[in-house]
């Protein structure tokens, strides 16, 4: 079910979704989502309208995509410290308050965070040198650049 | 210049408005309870607003962008618009709009 009959998704995957509707493998409904009911058989009733016309299906299963906002979930729970809706985290190992749990990317906070791709790679990087050390509490990490390291380069065209 | 904002509750209120800030970023800056959690980068359709009927055709068109981050929005109507993608001018002034369901 859909809005309207355009599609931001790539023109790939939206003929597909347009040739198994012909093929009658999908039925695509025009309108919206205006409630939702458990029912007693385990199933769902949706209550959805077009223009005004409202109709009601019975449904197994409901997998609503809505909105891109960001929010934590279960992780709001995990006693992390927080602000606002942001993970703190500390810039030298974008470790949060709790130990061994990492926060990078768009999710974490700290004075000057940009939320940018690039930030989220530099925090990856940093991030990683500290997870190294719990994952290998006897290894030496020694620093290598993929340009000079045979080894690197072997491990990356094996992938 | 002022416009006129209908909360969720139905209460309306008259606020100042000016040309150098979004319709979203006025009502933000207002303080009224508008999500806009993408921050008017046409993101997360937080900031859905329904304009008034007489108010529509004189807004600036909806665009691809607008229009497909709407499909992402609750209760989606023919008077349905992203607030951080208005831009205000002096024919605007007075524009009536009321926050859509969260
Ligand atoms: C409109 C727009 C334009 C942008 N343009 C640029 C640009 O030009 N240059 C630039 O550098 N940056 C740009 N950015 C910022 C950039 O996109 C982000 O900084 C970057 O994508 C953040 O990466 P991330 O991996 O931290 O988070 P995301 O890319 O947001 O990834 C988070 C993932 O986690 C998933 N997720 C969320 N909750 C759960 C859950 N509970 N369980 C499982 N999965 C979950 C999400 O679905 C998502 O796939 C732009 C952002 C926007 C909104
Ligand atoms: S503020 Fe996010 S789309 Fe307008």
């Amino acid at each position: 079910m859909h809005r309207r009959k355009e599609f931001k998704a790539s023109p790939d995957s939206v003929s597909k979704m347009l040739e198994l509707e012909k093929n009658k493998k999908v039925n695509f409904l025009l309108g919206q989502i205006k409630g939702i009911e458990d029912l007693k058989n385990d199933k769902i009733k949706v209550i959805t309208k077009n223009n005004e016309e409202t109709e009601n299906f019975e449904v197994d299963y409901l997998l609503p995509f809505f909105g891109l906002k960001m929010e934590l979930g279960p992780i709001a729970n995990w006693g992390l410290n927080l602000d606002e809706n942001l993970i703190k985290v500390d810039t030298e190992k974008f470790e949060t308050s709790v130990p061994s749990i990492f926060a990078i990317g768009d999710i974490n906070t700290y004075p000057g965070k940009l939320k940018l791709i690039l930030s989220g790679f530099h925090e990856a990087a940093l991030m990683a040198q500290e997870c190294f050390k719990y994952c290998y509490p006897d290894k030496k990490n020694i620093f290598r650049y993929t340009t000079s390291s045979k080894e690197l380069q072997k491990k990356l065209t094996s992938i | 210049m002022k416009i006129s904002v209908t909360d969720r509750d139905g209460n309306k209120q008259i606020i100042e408005a000016d040309t150098n800030s979004t319709l979203m970023e006025i009502i933000r800056d207002e303080g009224i309870d508008i999500e806009a959690a993408c921050g008017g980068c046409c993101a997360c359709a937080t900031c859905h607003v329904y304009i008034d009927d007489k108010w529509m055709h004189k807004l600036d068109a909806i665009d691809d962008d607008e229009e497909s981050m709407l499909d992402q929005a609750f209760d989606v109507k023919k008077n349905s618009r992203l607030s951080c993608q208005i831009h205000l001018n002096d024919e605007l002034d007075g524009l009536e709009l009321e926050l859509a369901t969260e």
